[in-house]
């Protein structure tokens, strides 16, 4: 059974200047991210598996698609390694 | 050269010389290749990393990526850590209200939205909330049915100057609130400063829509600089943060602090200022308004004091000893200055030769006492 992606509570997206970045108010940890990473987290909301986010972003930029493929599930690889998604 | 730096981006608004001497500093900083880490940790420490951030994008260098992801990351979680301090500090203030219990809002979460341009650029570890002696237990108790409580197990004395901190979590962040029956500690350097000294003339302004009251412009000058500046010897450690909350305190609300009640009430004062001149440099509107007349830069600029009681002896090395002897009998010229409030010339030499042996003299007659009468070692 695939598993889908849940942010944790109290991880926060911010821009700041021209940077996107994953934080936590209270710990030192925090991911800097592209837009298409912001775009990852946002749809790390519990409801869909990895296959199923790198599905839609393929479907939403299909000009990126085969870039999508490749890079989305290295993100969502990072934002576990970081503690700041976990799997349900 | 990283104290430097930080002195100089001790303020919430740049002026040109202060960028020009930034500028410089940082060319040297890039040109010897020293690591941008001390800097970041130091700013850090200082409670100044959202102040540096702001100045170093302000004066458009290239900060080297990592550091600048630091500063990135410190900059947004002290904006984050003061928006909810907000949100709780405007809920307490609603419940006293509704209480009836008059409140005045002091240090930083006074600081960080009266006198920065945006409430983040001023970290604080805590809310400190001033109230009349005889309101603290019906402020503890509004604040435990907030959801605050208390450390059971504490050393603080029933009448100390403020009541045991109490913490909540919030959004996963732990809010300290301290609650206050008298502004400062109860010491023979600071006046008296219960609730009442500061109620009827305080200064309003509303957080989240709220309506909170803090200290007068001018009570809040002598107050930051009693607290950062001027403290006992063995309590509060000079930060930079202290410096910006006098400098931009100063900046941003030069009109409107009247300048008469601050020589009646503070008459150290434009001594004070003259000698942070020296780690920022003050605007020309500053220069025309006080009237200041910097002279001669003293030795030891940005150099705070680190010799005894604020280091006890028994910390010391065998081989330390000089150089704390020196640090305790000699400090730096510009210390002596800031914290004795003199001017240049002979009331620095006052300073120097009467002002700081005599306050060495009273920090050994009180250790002696405590040792007579038997107490621990301070």
């Amino acid at each position: 059974m695939q598993h889908t992606i849940r942010r944790k509570p109290d991880f926060i997206l911010e821009r700041i200047d021209d940077e996107i970045v994953v934080y936590h108010p209270t710990l030192t940890t925090s991911m800097y991210c592209n837009p298409t990473g912001a775009l990852v987290w946002e749809l790390c909301d519990g409801s869909l598996t990895t296959g199923e986010i790198v599905d839609l972003l393929a479907e939403i930029y299909p000009e990126d698609s085969e870039q999508i493929r490749a890079s989305v599930p290295a993100v969502i690889d990072q934002l576990l390694a970081r503690g700041m998604v976990e799997l349900t | 050269m990283i104290r430097t730096i930080l002195g100089l981006c001790a303020r919430d608004r740049g002026n040109e010389s202060m960028y020009v001497l930034l500028g410089q500093h940082l060319h040297e900083l890039s040109r010897r290749q020293t690591s941008w880490e001390p800097l970041v940790h130091s700013a850090e420490h200082h409670g100044l990393a959202p102040l540096l951030y702001k100045h170093l994008k302000q004066l458009a260098i290239g900060i080297p990526l990592h550091p600048r992801r630091q500063l990135q990351s410190l900059t947004l979680r002290s904006r984050h850590a003061n928006a909810i301090r907000n949100i709780a500090t405007a809920e307490i203030a609603r419940a006293l209200a509704e209480e009836r219990i008059n409140l005045v809002l002091a240090k930083g979460i006074a600081l960080c939205n009266l006198v920065y341009s945006e409430p983040g650029l001023r970290p604080m570890r805590d809310i400190d909330l001033l109230v009349a002696d005889a309101d603290t237990a019906r402020t503890a108790a509004l604040l435990a049915d907030l959801g605050y409580r208390s450390e059971e197990r504490h050393d603080i004395p029933d009448d100390y100057y403020h009541l045991v901190p109490m913490t909540r979590s919030i959004d996963g962040m732990t809010i300290t609130v301290e609650v206050h029956r008298n502004l400062l500690p109860y010491h023979r350097q600071y006046p008296p400063w219960p609730l009442a000294r500061s109620l009827d003339n305080g200064w309003d302004f509303s957080i989240d829509d709220v309506p909170v009251r803090t200290l007068a412009l001018e009570d809040m000058l002598f107050h930051v600089a009693l607290h950062g500046l001027q403290a006992p010897l063995t309590y509060e450690p000079f930060r930079f943060i202290h410096v910006a909350d006098v400098v931009s305190l100063v900046e941003n609300h030069l009109e409107e602090i009247d300048w008469q009640v601050v020589q009646t009430l503070f008459p150290a004062g434009i001594n004070l200022l003259t000698c942070l001149h020296w780690l920022t440099p003050w605007s020309e509107s500053v220069f025309m308004k006080l009237g200041l007349e910097p002279g001669r830069r003293p030795w030891g600029v940005g150099q705070p004091y680190s010799g005894w009681p604020l280091h006890r002896f028994r910390n010391v090395r065998f081989r330390q000893v000089p150089e704390f002897a020196r640090n305790t009998l000699l400090p730096s010229l510009w210390w002596l200055r800031l914290y004795y409030g003199r001017g240049p010339g002979r009331p620095s030499m006052r300073a120097r030769w009467i002002d700081h042996p005599r306050l060495l003299l009273q920090w050994l007659k009180a250790y002696a006492l405590h040792y007579i009468r038997g107490k621990r070692w301070a």
